[in-house]
């Protein structure tokens, strides 16, 4: 029954896909696709409430199968919830007139589709298909947006290559788990068994990269920033969740027991993208690209609460590894919402200012008030303030990296200590990286003009203000829900209470109370504000007229950070002076803190790659005697190998 | 089949690999053929036998005729000179024949002597695709190839298929004259019937 | 019995029927030969249709004597020369009223085309049916012959070279090969050449050794006309210089057919030297081919020799496939073959529009098709994004049946090799992908409007293409695969 309203929900969503290839009809078929997210909000809900499946079970054979559990309904609320605001927000975001947005309407719409078949697989080669599917369809839609620009069409080539050799991770693993039938519940790995570490490691490999987590990111910064907005919505906010629900599934579900190292190793690549990606948001002057790296720092925040669970199992931890997984599954939700709140926002501060430089964009909040303010909320939940929804899961994700420390031997107890140094560390990077950005780019000096408001821009505001309330929402009552997330994990545990998170051994936190304080607090000390502000004096009065050339820079807000941290990035900078006749006419300042891991990693692989491609390429030398010497060498090799025993 | 004949197919191989005109390279070929088909009716004990005889000999002139056609019809201003000496050709020939011989082992036709110039000459043939650079001797170089290959097919024993036979030698001829036909257009257009020109199609 | 009868008369129908063609083209005018040609296509084509499904359908009927074998092997081949064929035929037409150069003169143009390309189909048919192991390699240089003559039919000058260093190479390694087929026919006493059928291969009274030693001559020949690496190159050269619609026929349809009559010896030498020896010559050049292709499809390309080199890493994921062996890897090669031969010659035909739309198409990649004429850059970019094994392309499919069927039969190194080398495929073909569809355009291109019947082939082949991808999930547990393996 539940299966069937899945089913219909996808049919209108595929329904309302053609429409909107129709031009007329082209609002309606957004409202009706985003009548059919909902619909798979709503399944999402009743099945992680209910606990029930619905479909099929999974299987070995390859044969397309099609079902729910309450972890699919998880990764289904969190494709529906983002969908509905990305859906209404595309209606009035893309053009009705421009075919070439009529096909990526189309095209976003089979997005939502294959991510939610991809959720719902339940067997190998669906799984496969979809996870390729997943990465081919948004490739698709970059380059028909913005395909003529080479650049694009350069980062649109390197986020499939990247996602597709590491895609041969998942293959392995996928694979594997259907050739031994653990995919299909069948079999049980042994602990520390080949099989089982090849296909941690394979998937490792080939979800963390699809999840964007460094090393294997390097693909995510290039693809999310160039497709329009409510795709990178859909990419930043959902796509990139779907790995982690596979990893769940492979490292939680299929492959248990784990040995206590598989954790260890998912902690570390969690702490190095948090850490890194939120180094390399705080460098970065583009705000999409800005959010692109953040989803990195959040998906390492995300495998620290999936790190902080294994190791914790592996301790027989129950509790506190469902904690912890619960931890990461609320994290997954919060991020979705305030990362496709904050790229939807970007859309529209694109849309007004025709760029997205963020030295170059200024009080925005005064020219987009209803998207400003959003974007306010979201930023905040994103820096983990409570009492947002980011703050709720950073904090519970902390603890469960608490418990790692406490309870874990040796290697896992500092491997714990440090993550919880790396999620500190990242939290406040991360709150300073926002407070850049809401400086620069929400504040200062109006700088462009209000316009009219339209039905097109109050579309986009209801969009970003729905997700800023759930952003509130989530984060007074996160009580009410976690219990149910902590029962998705695969075994049995202690339900936390309602209302107070009240995690065994730690003490409790009231969301409800501490929101409370909070903003009474903040309302108070609003009432007592003075009412100060600057004139303009002359110059040598030390007075002087704000202009938009004495406004923070991005880099100058962040040089502290720079320079504590120039040993490891190592930024470069250049300063040119234009002279004439001895006179300072112009200084010139380049600076840049470049992605180390691309220039010193992935480039000389390629070159290297690339030489010794040149080199094969040599065996088609055009002569035609050459040729027929590799008939006779082929003989020879293999007669000689047959010798030696080798055949 | 005695040790004679063998080795005289095999020297006119090593000739074929070793000669500078195209002309002298057709009579070596049509020469072993000829032998061949001494060969046929000499051991000949059925009907079978003799109209294989007659398809060899019908292919030996026919395809010496074409090959004569073909090179008054195409004359070279300078003669298409190999990339390596004719020493160096007879050296590689006879160092690969050898080797591959040693790396059969006993692997053998019926006697081994046959089974050995078998192989010889098919390596004099490939050998001499490797290193000619004359789109003619190139050709020669299979049919160098195939003549080896009908002594095998001579001395199988349970006897040889006619219709195979037959078939082989059509195949041959049906070669040969799409080879020519080629071989009439590459001199046409290039100005020289030379597979060292051949070189625009590499990567 | 009467049965049996029937079906011989069907098969001996099916390469007559081609063969019936020729002669009458030789007597027909040449307005009528191209209207003649297109009714004689779809002929010979439901020939070789009806006789391939009725050996599927009903196994009954396949046989077996001392000159033909028709049998599941020969059926699917059947199936593909006959659309293939048909396809290229029909791809013909266009192609003759668009170009205009030939080998011959122009009046004879059109008629020698014909004449050749129904020969050569003919020829092709008969090969997957040939009992006789000499028989069959008499049929499979016929093929060079009558191929040679039309991969240089254009008569330029780089059609040329291709054409002679395809008659020259491949000759060379039958040559090697039938050295092979003699040393083996040696070793069968009692029949020679005359009864040296696939199955008398059992007789074989030589030594594990010598065995070996001929399957790897044999081997090695016919991997020249197959097109594995390293004695590939004459493919990308022939496979892009000739005609459209013969390219595509060598590619979909010749390569896979003298696969076949690879797969037949392999069969033939597993039962003397063990299956495990016989397969691993399979997998080795499986993997070759494919590792080969890679450093070219990473360059840019133009489409049709971009097309040749992946029908040497198509060529290498069916070896890998057969060399696997068991019953998926078998079905994913069954699918790999129609899907592979649908797609591979759709994108050879679609060169012929292509170089309506941009003449340098010829020398050069193929960039922004898509963005100067949308209907062309769409039917390309289905050709190239099925042979990328983009789902729901059937090859995907096949591709995933091949790697687990690797994993199954204990060759897990290969396999993942094998899942390795064809991601650093993927690379080169995205990036042709990309290029092709969204890349730099130019103004002086015409935007090519597709005919109607030019769109009716495009929606049979997404069809095809869709309906193989969900035959695909029935067949590895069918009679039919178990009967192949």
């Amino acid at each position: 029954m539940i299966f069937d309203i899945l089913l219909l929900s996808l049919a209108v969503i595929f329904i309302g896909g053609g429409l909107v290839l129709v031009k007329q009809l082209f609002k309606l078929a957004f409202f009706v696709q985003s009548f059919g997210s909902l619909l798979l909000t709503i399944v999402g809900i009743f099945v992680v409430a209910s606990r029930e499946d619905s479909g099929a079970q999974f299987t070995d054979k390859f044969h397309p199968q099609f079902g729910i559990d309450p972890l699919s309904g998880l990764f289904l609320i969190v494709l529906g919830i983002v969908a509905i605001p990305v859906l209404v927000f595309s209606g009035s975001y893309l053009d009705s007139d421009s075919k070439r947005d009529r096909v990526i309407a189309c095209l976003s719409a089979a997005f939502i589709i294959i991510l939610a078949g991809t959720v719902c697989a339940r067997d190998p080669i669906t799984l496969l298909g979809g996870w390729e599917l997943m990465t081919i369809i948004p490739a698709s839609i970059i380059l028909i947006a913005h395909g003529n620009d080479k650049s694009v069409r350069r980062s649109g080539f390197i986020y499939v290559a990247i996602t597709h050799i590491g895609g041969v991770g998942t293959w392995i693993a996928v694979i594997l788990l259907a050739k031994y039938g653990v995919m299909g519940g069948g079999t049980h790995l042994h602990e520390g068994s080949p099989i089982q570490i090849a296909i941690v490691l394979s998937s490792l490999i080939g979800m963390g990269t699809k999840a964007g987590l460094m090393p294997m990111h390097v693909w995510l910064p290039r693809a999310h920033p160039a497709a329009p907005a409510p795709v990178s919505a859909l990419m930043s906010g959902v796509m990139i969740n779907i790995p982690i629900y596979l990893l769940i599934r492979v490292l939680v579900y299929w492959c248990r027991p784990l040995p206590v190292w598989v954790g260890i190793v998912v902690l570390t690549l969690g702490a190095v993208s948090a850490v890194g990606g939120v180094v390399y948001a705080l460098f970065e002057r583009q705000l999409k690209k800005l959010l692109a790296l953040s989803s990195i720092e959040n998906m390492g925040i995300i495998t620290l609460g999936l790190g902080a669970s294994l190791a914790l199992t592996a301790h027989g931890k129950n509790d506190w590894a469902a904690i912890a997984l619960a931890a990461a599954l609320l994290h997954i939700i919060n991020h979705s919402i305030f990362k496709s709140l904050l790229f939807l926002s970007a859309g529209t501060f694109e849309k007004t200012a025709k760029q997205l430089h963020i030295d170059r964009l200024s009080g925005l909040v005064h020219s987009l008030p209803v998207v400003g303010v959003s974007f306010f909320i979201g930023v905040m939940a994103i820096s983990g303030l409570p009492p947002l929804n980011g703050f709720i899961s950073e904090w519970l994700t902390i603890q469960s990296l608490i418990h790692v420390s406490t309870y874990g031997n040796f290697a896992d107890g500092t491997i714990g200590a440090i993550s919880l140094v790396a999620m500190a560390a990242t939290v406040t990077l991360a709150l300073f990286c926002f407070t850049k950005v809401i400086g620069l780019v929400l504040l200062g000096k109006e700088q462009f003009p209000r316009k009219k408001e339209s039905s097109d821009s109050l579309l986009m505001g209801i969009s970003t203000l729905f997700l800023a309330l759930l952003c509130i929402i989530l984060g007074l009552i996160p009580a009410l829900y976690f219990g149910r997330l902590m029962q998705i994990a695969p075994w049995s545990s202690n339900k936390v209470s309602l209302l107070v998170l009240n995690l065994p051994g730690t003490g409790s936190l009231s969301p409800l109370c501490l929101g409370a304080i909070l903003i009474s607090g903040t309302f108070v000390l609003f009432l007592l504000r003075s009412n100060r502000s600057a004139k303009a004096a002359p110059t040598w009065l030390c007075g002087q007229k704000l202009t938009s050339k004495l406004y923070w820079s991005g880099s100058g807000f962040t040089k502290p950070a720079r320079m504590i941290l120039e040993p490891i990035i190592r930024p470069t900078r250049k300063i040119t002076r234009v002279e004439e006749l001895g006179i300072t006419q112009s200084i010139e300042y380049e600076g840049e803190v470049p992605h180390l891991i691309e220039s010193k990693l992935y480039s000389p692989i390629s070159t290297w790659f690339m030489k010794v491609a040149t080199i094969i390429r040599r065996v088609q030398s055009g002569s035609l005697g050459s040729y027929a010497a590799y008939l006779i060498g082929l003989i020879f090799v293999l007669l000689i190998a047959f010798r030696l025993g080798i055949l | 089949m005695n040790g004679f004949v063998i080795w005289l197919m095999i020297l006119l191989g090593l000739a074929e690999v070793m000669v500078k005109r195209r002309t002298v390279a057709v009579g070596l070929v049509t020469a072993q053929a000829l032998i061949l088909v001494g060969f046929a009716i000499s051991e000949a004990n059925s009907i079978d036998r003799l109209i294989i005889a007659g398809a060899l000999a019908l292919r030996a002139f026919g395809l010496a005729f074409l090959y004569i056609y073909l090179i008054r019809r195409t004359h070279e201003v300078t003669p298409v000179i190999a990339s390596i000496g004719p020493l160096s050709r007879a050296g590689i020939a006879i160092s690969l024949s050898l080797a591959l011989i040693w790396l059969f082992g006993s692997t053998t036709l019926v006697t081994p002597d046959t089974s050995k110039a078998v192989l010889v000459l098919v390596v004099f043939g490939v050998v001499t695709v490797i290193t000619r650079r004359a789109t003619l001797l190139q050709v020669l170089g299979i049919v160098l190839i195939e003549n080896g290959l009908a002594l095998s097919a001579l001395v199988i024993p349970g006897g040889s298929s006619l219709f195979i036979e037959i078939g082989v030698t059509l195949d041959l001829i049906l070669m040969s004259l799409v080879a020519s036909a080629f071989h009439f257009r590459i001199f046409s257009e290039f100005g020289t019937a030379n597979a060292g020109a051949l070189r625009s199609l590499r990567d | 019995m009467t049965d049996v009868r029937s079906i011989e008369i069907l098969a001996a129908a099916t390469v007559g029927c081609p063969i019936l063609c020729a002669l009458l083209i030789c007597f027909l005018s040449e307005q009528k030969i191209l209207i003649f040609s297109k009714i004689a296509g779809i002929g010979t084509g439901c020939f070789g249709i009806l006789l391939s499904s009725l050996l599927i359908l009903d196994r009954r009927l396949q046989f077996d004597n001392k000159w033909i074998i028709l049998d599941y092997r020969s059926a699917i081949t059947i199936a593909v020369i006959s659309i293939i064929g048909a396809l290229s035929v029909g791809a013909s037409f266009q192609y003759m009223k668009t170009q205009k150069d030939s080998i011959v003169g122009e009046h004879r143009r059109i008629r020698a085309y014909y004449i050749g390309i129904f020969l050569f189909w003919a020829i092709t048919f008969a090969v997957p049916m040939a009992a006789n192991i000499g028989f069959a390699w008499l049929l499979i240089e016929a093929t060079t012959a009558m191929s040679a003559l039309l991969v240089g039919f254009s008569g330029k000058k780089r059609a040329l070279e291709a054409g002679w260093k395809y008659l020259i190479l491949t000759s060379m390694g039958l040559g090697v090969a039938l050295l092979g087929i003699s040393l083996l026919a040696s070793k069968i006493p009692v029949l020679g050449l005359n009864g040296m059928t696939w199955s008398a291969m059992h007789d074989f009274s030589g030594s594990h050794q010598e065995a070996m030693i001929i399957y790897i001559i044999i081997a090695s020949g016919l991997a020249t006309k197959i097109g594995w690496a390293p004695v590939h190159n004459w493919l990308p050269d022939a496979h892009s210089e000739a005609p459209p619609p013969v390219s595509g026929m060598l590619s979909a349809a010749l390569l896979p057919t003298v696969l076949i009559v690879a797969w037949r010896f392999e069969i033939g030498f597993g039962a003397i030297i063990g299956r495990q020896s016989a397969q691993r010559i399979f997998i080795l050049f499986g993997i070759l081919s494919i590792a080969i292709a890679i450093p070219f499809l990473w360059q840019s390309l133009p489409w049709k020799r971009m097309l040749a080199y992946s029908s040497l890493e198509n060529m290498g994921i069916l070896a890998l496939g057969i060399g696997f062996g068991n019953p998926i890897a078998i079905a994913g090669v069954v699918i790999h073959i129609l899907g592979h031969a649908i797609a591979k010659s759709y994108g050879f035909y679609t060169s012929t529009p292509l170089f309506r739309h941009e003449p340098n198409a010829y020398r050069h990649t193929a960039s922004g098709i898509a963005r100067s004429s949308p209907a062309l850059g769409v039917a390309m970019g289905t050709a190239l994004g099925t042979l990328a094994a983009i789902p729901p392309s059937p090859l995907f499919i096949s591709e995933v049946f091949i790697v687990f069927g690797g994993i199954e039969s204990g060759h897990a190194v290969a396999a993942v090799i094998a899942v390795l080398l064809l991601a650093l495929v993927f690379l080169g073909i995205s990036h042709s992908l990309i290029e092709l569809l969204a890349g730099k355009s130019f103004a002086h291109r015409v935007n090519v409007r597709f005919t109607r019947i030019e769109y009716l082939s495009f929606f049979f082949v997404v069809i095809a293409l869709l309906g193989l991808t969900v035959v695909a999930f029935w067949l590895p547990s069918s009679h039919f695969i178990k009967a192949l393996v």
